[in-house]
């Protein structure tokens, strides 16, 4: 039996209200925020979800709709009297104080001995292996140490819910990916729920037990990673997450399994049915890259000719012109020695199962 | 040719030449109306002034006249405090201000700047007469309190004394504490607040642990700003202060002018530099105390 941490009913918050400056941030948001478990709040910038973070944490009111917390109305709660802690987009440490005294900023009016708040101190910064520089200013750190005090910090005083506002956006590419095996292993330790934010889809995915894609101030989708990149409800969640080929088309025939469907203005794709589709509806097929694959000019029903490559290292995205004015995107790796296996207008071959392509509808 | 070439190259090539020709119209003005003046100063208070002829040779008889004499040091001491109030009541009334257009003023922030600044476009002597309509025997505050039936006689106390100094000085000298405590208030980023309310601090709580200490350097600038011009004014305590409220630089003033001895004069305005100087080291000396022990 899963317990909701929060629980989003509703909510609205438009800013400025009333003035020609309004603007709606959220639209009617509902969802549930498990306990124990790494949510992420994720979709471009400006699409509320720090907005939503915010709400969570006290610093802003909802115009309309309410937020529970563990089955508490928490509307009327100041953010100091909310169990939850924030850590913050630039971490916001306190420049006059050391790192072990911002650890303990949070545990000091809780009115405990001396020797308790530094033992729970010293845990946290162990927790985040920053034990050695509790000493040091915040200007004294690196970025990455910044946002491990910063994380200590908000984590002291052990919230119900910790709130993460794109913690890792500050930091380079290398740290930022062992900053998110940490995250997670962190959440896992504590057993704290997690409320991150973000706008970057291969972070979400990574980390999170569920993601909740937003655009626009409205939820688009709420789902387990693999649900999300795999079954995306609409085209913006599907091309906002991961690379993806669309193709626009008309349903021509439908059977148990698949749908037939006329692209362009006479090539005919099968895709997996995915129900309630009828002959004549306007649809949009995608397809992941790494669904489809490439090999010599063969035997393959569909071939296709190299319009474009662009070399990434470990593999290459070859863009294929398959005629009719239809291209797809797909990936290969390179050869053992090295070189890649096609060039520019090679012609090729392009397999995938049907059961890749999918239906979104329009 | 070669000579006007080869100074340009000199120009050219040297990074402290071209430092001290860019310092140079300050660098002039400055060793002209500071430098020379205090050191005439200093010199002259060597002298010895016996009726109307001064005598220029070097002598200690002003300074033991300083020592000697209580009234020197007893006022020195005074103006010191009196200085001292000021500093105090014109933090006290200028934070508030500065947090009010840091933190409460959304819009139109230069706007509210200027209007602080606005009293300062009239004369500082237009300023301090004004006090002294607002508190004398007949002024505003006694007429306004007579009227509305609260006192039968006009109040005495108000004016002639140590706290219409403080009151007018504090007045006076209000912008100079309220711009810089601004500027520090300003510069605090505002995520540290929503951070302390985050973890659990209240509004005072917050400002006590987070806001006050990040805006000390402003306040420390202000309190230097104001104190260390207000020892040496000679304007408000003539025409506000009375016989009690009389400061230092009336003293200097008075040597200056009808006592007509510049040596004693010269030796008092030198010991009342030295002072403030001694002043102000030792409170910036406390302040990295206080920052070491915070440690």
């Amino acid at each position: 039996m899963t317990t909701v941490a929060i629980d989003i009913r509703g909510v609205s918050k438009v800013y400025n209200p009333g003035s020609n400056q309004a603007v709606q941030a959220l639209d009617t948001v509902s969802l549930t925020i498990n306990d124990n478990e790494f949510f992420t709040l994720l979709g471009p910038s400006g699409c509320g979800k720090t907005t939503l973070l915010r709400l969570i944490a006290g610093f802003e009111q909802v115009t309309g709709g309410e937020i529970m917390l563990f089955d508490e109305e928490i509307e009327n709660l100041e953010p100091s009297q909310r169990p939850v802690n924030t850590v913050f987009q630039h971490y916001a440490l306190f420049p006059h104080m050391t790192v072990a005294q911002n650890v303990a900023f949070g545990l000091e009016r809780l009115k405990k001995p001396q020797a308790e708040i530094d033992a729970t101190v010293e845990r946290v910064l162990s927790l985040v292996k920053m034990k050695e520089l509790g000493d040091r200013r915040p200007n004294q750190l690196s970025g990455g140490q910044q946002q491990r005090v910063a994380l200590a910090r908000a984590l002291a005083p052990s919230p119900k819910v910790l709130l993460l506002d794109e913690p890792l956006s500050a930091l380079d590419l290398k740290l930022r990916q062992n900053m998110r095996e940490e995250l997670k292993q962190l959440q896992r330790e504590t057993g704290i729920t997690f409320v991150f934010v973000t706008h970057d889809q291969e972070e979400a995915l990574a980390m999170s037990d569920r993601i909740a894609v937003m655009s626009n101030g409205e939820v688009q989708q709420i789902g387990a990673p693999t649900d999300i990149y795999e079954h995306p409800v609409n085209r913006f969640v599907a091309d906002f997450i991961g690379d993806t080929n669309f193709l626009d088309g008309e349903i021509t025939s439908v059977n148990d399994d698949l749908v037939t469907c006329r692209v362009g203005s006479e090539s005919l794709f099968e895709a997996a049915n995915s129900g309630n589709h009828s002959v004549g509806d306007q649809v949009t097929l995608f397809l992941r890259p790494e669904k489809i694959t490439l090999s010599a000019a063969g035997d393959a029903s569909r071939q296709g000719r190299v319009a474009n490559i662009v070399y990434l290292g470990n593999q290459a995205a070859y863009t294929v012109d398959m005629g009719d004015g239809i291209e797809l995107t797909a990936q290969a790796r390179p050869r053992e020695d090295g070189n890649l296996p096609f060039a520019t207008n090679d012609t090729i071959s392009v397999d995938y199962s049907a059961r890749a392509l999918r239906v979104l509808a329009k | 040719m070669t000579s006007s070439g080869g100074l340009r190259g000199y120009f050219v090539r040297s990074e402290n030449a071209r430092g001290f020709s860019l310092l140079a119209p300050t660098l002039i003005l400055l060793v002209l109306m500071m430098v020379i003046p205090i050191i005439m100063l200093v010199a002259r208070s060597f002298w010895t002034q016996s009726g109307m002829i001064e005598t220029a040779d070097f002598s200690l008889v002003n300074y033991q006249m300083f020592f000697e004499k209580k009234i020197y040091l007893y006022v020195l001491g005074k103006s010191l405090l009196i200085s001292g109030s000021v500093t105090f009541a014109t933090l006290i009334l200028a934070y508030p201000a500065a947090y009010f257009v840091a933190f409460r003023v959304k819009k139109n922030k230069l706007i509210w700047l200027i209007l602080i600044t606005v009293p300062f476009w009239t004369s500082y002597l237009l300023r301090v007469f004004a006090w002294k309509l607002m508190l004398g025997y007949n002024g505003v505050v006694n007429s306004g309190l007579i009227g509305i039936g609260i006192i039968d006689e006009p109040l005495g106390f108000l004016l002639h004394n140590v706290n219409a100094v403080v009151l007018t000085l504090a007045h006076a000298w209000a912008a100079f504490a309220i711009l810089p405590i601004y500027v520090s208030l300003e510069k605090i980023d505002k995520s540290l607040l929503e951070a302390a309310a985050d973890l659990g601090e209240g509004p005072i709580r917050s400002f006590l642990r987070v806001t006050l200490p990040l805006s000390m350097p402003g306040v420390i600038a202000a309190s230097l700003l104001v104190f260390i011009p207000t020892v040496g004014d000679y304007v408000t305590p003539k025409l506000v202060g009375g016989s009690s409220g009389i400061m230092i630089g009336n003293l200097v003033t008075n040597m200056f002018g009808r006592g007509n001895n510049w040596p004693m004069g010269s030796a008092i305005a030198v010991m009342m530099m030295i002072s403030i100087t001694l002043v102000v080291c030792i409170y910036l000396w406390l302040i990295s105390q206080v920052k070491k022990r915070s440690n």
